[in-house]
């Protein structure tokens, strides 16, 4: 009687463990699963940048003659962003580089009055707009998926349980760049 | 910058009012003060009665030998009164409201009253009900409708009371499921899914749609779901959510909004007020005359051009009227 009283508490507990590990193993693999939801919900974001730089490029050219070496980099950067691989600090590093120069590009739409008040160039820039908000939205669902990730394999128990969720040592934040954090001096774009 | 700007809006409104007071509206609200009192003189009448039957009870009570008192006969007795005064006074606020507030809201730019018949309408019931920030309600009465432009946007502000009714054969119930305003704003960006915020002690629909933002003290108040969180994030931007904050601060009541059928919708309930109970005399009324301020006195309609700007302030928080990216 006693020996079947043991036996059944400690089933009981066995399976109290079981389930445990099994739902810590859940929730590491849902996070992970979570932050490539949201690194390609990134890359889905910028795809749509990547298929518009053509367009604007295109439109711009027609007006910005001087600018050639500007086009030049931004196309270099663009085909380097869509090799590196996804979700890695070279992928960041390049996004940023592009980012950078397109955002000098706009600033240089300014000088070209006729380019500015193109229909086209209008319509380009808008687009432009959205798909620079959808990305940066994409970008917080990325931090914030990964911040969860973090919290769950860094905090004990579920340490024990990280390698469950494979390599996630290559997942980094998304960070701006320090040339967007330096202060702006708007004498420069006020010439 | 936009605080400087609403000063002067403010004081903008208050120098029309005075202008829409005495030049335009004064004589006419003398004639609407002489109905005040008439109103005022039939609803204390009614009243009236109630001293009169405690009187004739008690007179009765002591002359009679054996009592046999019937409840329903006494409250009836107090109740019709209290009720009939109450709906006396009611007549009287919807009357001087519905003459005096496109005056008004002349002051407010290009904003207008719905009259009556078009309150009714029931493409707004049915927009309610697609509508996924209210909760589910089989009545619904519109008690007050304003839409006009501002900064060149479409703006419906709607007073409702929504309510879900429970009938059986025995019993009928009716449960106030909300009670406020309702402000319908065009959504500057684009969206494909519905977005919503929502308080943080009503819980709705599936946990998994929750989205998790950054900013703490947002999240201390509210909760958002959404079947896309990219589209979530990029509606409720990190600027958004403290504007939203600022909004809660301001305590009109329940704040709650949903990004959907290509609006914002903003729901400010009110319910909580009446302490769940349906009784009228608890209910807020917005943009209501006071019966018992002088018709021809102005600071009964500075509260309700107030109240209106107050819900414009909402608008120009959120930064509804543009779409800047933040």
């Amino acid at each position: 009687m006693e020996n079947s009283l043991y036996l059944i508490v400690s089933s009981v507990i066995v399976l109290v463990i079981l389930f445990s590990i099994y739902g810590l193993y859940v929730k590491v693999i849902k996070s992970k699963n979570s932050v490539l939801e949201a690194l390609s919900s990134i890359d889905v974001q910028l795809r749509k940048r990547y298929d518009l730089i053509p367009n604007i490029l295109t439109i711009a050219q027609k007006f910005m003659e001087h600018e050639t070496e500007l086009f030049n980099q931004i196309t270099e950067l663009r085909t380097k962003a869509i090799n590196a691989q996804s979700g890695t600090k070279a992928k960041f590093e390049a996004e940023a580089k592009l980012d950078a120069q397109l955002r000098a590009l706009m600033v240089n739409v300014e000088n070209y009055p006729t380019l500015k008040s193109d229909a086209t160039m209008v319509q380009a820039m808008a687009t432009y707009n959205e798909v620079e908000e959808h990305i940066s939205a994409a970008r917080r669902f990325y931090n914030s998926a990964l911040t969860q990730l973090k919290n769950v394999i860094e905090i004990f128990p579920g340490n024990l349980f990280a390698s469950f969720a494979g390599q996630t040592s290559s997942f980094s934040y998304f960070e701006t760049e320090e040339a967007a954090k330096a202060p702006i001096n708007a004498a420069n774009y006020l010439k | 910058m936009s605080n400087e700007i609403n000063k002067k809006q403010k004081k903008s409104f208050a120098n029309k009012l005075r202008n829409v007071f005495t030049e335009e509206i004064k004589e006419h609200l003398k004639v609407i003060e002489k109905e005040r009192i008439r109103y005022i003189t039939y609803s204390f009448l009614s009243l009236l009665a109630i001293p009169i039957f405690i009187v004739l009870f008690f007179f009765y009570l002591n002359n009679s030998e054996s009592v046999n008192i019937d409840i329903n006969f006494v409250v009836f007795f107090i109740a019709g009164p209290l009720a009939l005064s109450y709906f006396i006074l009611k007549r009287y606020k919807t009357k001087a409201k519905s003459q005096i507030m496109p005056l008004l809201l002349s002051c407010l730019g290009d904003f207008k009253c719905v009259p009556k018949e078009i309150k009714k309408n029931q493409d707004d019931k049915a927009y309610f009900k697609r509508l996924k920030l209210i909760p589910p309600f089989d009545s619904c009465s519109v008690d007050d409708r304003i839409v006009g432009q501002y900064n060149n946007l479409q703006v419906d502000i709607y007073e409702v009371e929504l309510a879900r009714i429970q009938r059986s054969r025995k019993s009928y119930s009716k449960t106030i499921v909300f009670s406020g305003l309702l402000v319908k704003v065009p959504l500057l960006k684009n969206s494909n899914t519905v977005t919503l915020i929502k308080p943080k002690a009503i819980k709705i629909g599936d946990s998994k749609n929750i989205v998790k933002l950054e900013d703490p003290e947002f999240n201390k108040h509210f909760d958002v779901y959404s079947l896309d969180q990219v589209e979530a994030r990029y509606l409720i931007t990190t600027a958004f959510m403290s504007r939203l904050i600022k909004i809660v601060k301001m305590k009109m009541g329940e704040v709650s909004l949903s990004f959907e059928e290509g609006y914002v919708n903003i729901a400010i309930d009110n319910k909580k007020q009446t302490l769940g109970l349906n009784i009228p005399f608890l209910k807020k009324d917005w943009f209501e005359v006071s019966i018992f301020q002088k018709a021809t006195d102005i600071r009964n309609y500075r509260k309700i051009l107030e109240e209106l700007q107050a819900i414009l302030d909402v608008i120009d928080n959120l930064k509804l009227t543009q779409n800047i990216g933040l």
